[in-house]
């Protein structure tokens, strides 16, 4: 009696925790990056969710609509999750950002699949950067046939938003075997120029999708001719980098530059260094929502600070409490 | 004799460059192409197969060919022509690479064509093997060795 009243109320709270947002909360103020517990399960509209400031931003990664293998035979649910999460934000945030690999084969019918599902989220502006799983055809057609607009069919693109500036950068079109993701030269030019034309009080949020930051070289995780642009970047006040591609969370802090690599909306894959290589990690299917997220970017002080929040599609520290 | 003149000289090419087993299939598993490094003759045709979860590509350095994308089980062919060096590399993993080193046109059975006696069925079929147009291209056979190979081997099959 006692264990089915058990069950029932472990059942209970897993179904609570289904779309809840949990996870640790960095607030950067001034370049200072200090992690602020969450509350643990927050139920779909639970004002905790976002706690007390406006989402700028939302960060999706990794979705490999197309893929359908052991590691995650519903790429389409687990992204649907994810966007309910977002859509079950208090506040909505104005902005998406999806940091890559929005497909898995660069197929067609994967591009359609994928923009019909990114079309139920609420926020109305989407903004994108390849992965390399998006440029497989030739001429990375299908992409810049849906997402080339913006950005000229060049990839990479700056913007502004709430007094905060946005550089959008592709580092998986050109081709160097044996080394890290590459920009190339008229990129680095490009993105050094429109950095240049920003005050240094101005927040700065860089996104790609493969690491703009060397996590692990012999896995190509890094982009070989950036130092250019982190050059140019120490002098703002505020710089968040972000980047998707190891579908895993990876951060550091460097002066007033913080890095923050997103969860894959797909399936997770191994920490660096473990195993063959950066493959799909397979792992029990109860953990596998655990595993898989998106990233909330918010404004807490306005203009100078930005909050980091991750959230699963479930919740890690709570299902292994119970 | 002008057909027996053109088997020695197929002969004394034979002698003085050992040919390498024509190889041609390469497995990507685990993150790398197996094997990382292989000799083939010129107008042997590769095959690449993936044994991965993942997706992978082959392409080559120098901008020659990229295959697209290989899921699991998929395959892709490309046909060496030229004599050279081939660096290759998956775009989607650039930590991996191949090298395919591509040698003059050399065939391993043409050594059978001297001792025709010794030959037995099993060999000829191996020979036949070499006529699959997918495996000589019609620019290799344009080159003088190839011709010359060839026309022994005809010389060979209308004497048997």
């Amino acid at each position: 009696m006692s264990d089915e009243t058990s069950l029932r109320s472990r059942r209970e709270a897993l179904k609570c925790l289904g779309f809840g947002g949990a996870g640790t909360l960095f607030v950067l103020a001034g370049g200072v990056l200090t992690p602020i517990d969450l509350a643990a399960a927050s139920p779909p509209g639970d004002p905790r969710l976002i706690r007390s400031s406006k989402p700028l931003f939302v960060q999706i990664s990794d979705s490999h609509i197309g893929f359908h293998k052991e590691a995650n035979p519903d790429v389409v649910g687990t992204l649907n999750r994810t966007i309910d999460l977002v859509n079950a934000m208090p506040e909505q945030p104005a902005l998406i950002i999806h940091t890559g690999d929005i497909t898995h084969l660069s197929k067609a019918e994967e591009f359609d699949g994928a923009q019909q599902l990114l079309a139920r989220l609420r926020a109305t502006e989407l903004h994108t950067v390849p992965g390399e799983h998006d440029t497989t055809d030739p001429g990375a057609a299908q992409y810049f046939a849906r997402f080339g607009k913006q950005s000229g069919n060049k990839g990479y693109y700056s913007f502004d938003h709430e007094g905060v500036h946005f550089v959008g950068l592709v580092n998986v079109l050109e081709f160097k075997p044996g080394g890290l993701g590459t920009l190339g030269a008229e990129q680095v030019a490009w993105a050094v120029a429109d950095l240049k034309a920003r005050t240094a009080s101005t927040p700065i949020v860089v996104f790609a999708h493969m690491p703009l930051w060397t996590i692990y070289a012999p896995w190509g995780w890094g982009t070989g001719d950036v130092e250019p642009i982190f050059q140019e970047l120490k002098r703002f006040g505020s710089v968040t980098v972000l980047n998707g591609h190891i579908h895993q969370i990876v951060q550091k802090v460097e002066g007033h530059i913080t890095f923050h690599t997103a969860r894959s909306t797909a399936f997770p894959q191994p920490v660096a260094g473990q195993g063959d290589g950066p493959g799909p990690l397979k792992v029990p299917a109860d953990q596998l929502p655990r595993m898989l997220g998106l990233t909330s970017v918010s404004l807490v002080k306005h203009p100078r600070a930005l909050a980091i929040d991750d959230s699963t599609i479930s919740d890690s520290t709570i299902a292994v409490a119970l | 004799m002008r057909q027996m003149l053109m088997v020695m000289v197929c002969a004394a090419a034979m002698e003085a460059e050992p040919a390498t087993p024509p190889v041609s299939t390469v497995e990507i598993k685990n993150f790398h192409f197996v094997p990382d490094t292989l000799k083939i003759p010129a107008g042997a045709t590769v095959t690449w197969t993936n044994k991965d979860d993942d997706v992978h590509t082959v392409m080559s350095a120098s901008g020659l060919f990229v295959s697209g994308a290989l899921d699991t089980g998929d395959h892709y062919s490309y046909q060496f022509t030229k004599p050279g060096t081939y660096q290759l590399a998956c775009s989607l993993h650039p930590q991996m690479s191949q090298t395919i080193v591509v040698e003059q046109a050399v065939r391993v059975s043409q050594s059978k064509v001297n001792s025709p006696g010794a030959l037995p069925a099993a060999g000829a079929s191996r020979a036949n093997a070499h006529h699959d147009p997918t495996i000589v291209p019609a620019t290799a056979r344009r080159r003088n060795r190839v011709r010359q190979f060839t026309a022994a081997r005809e010389n060979f099959s209308s004497r048997l």
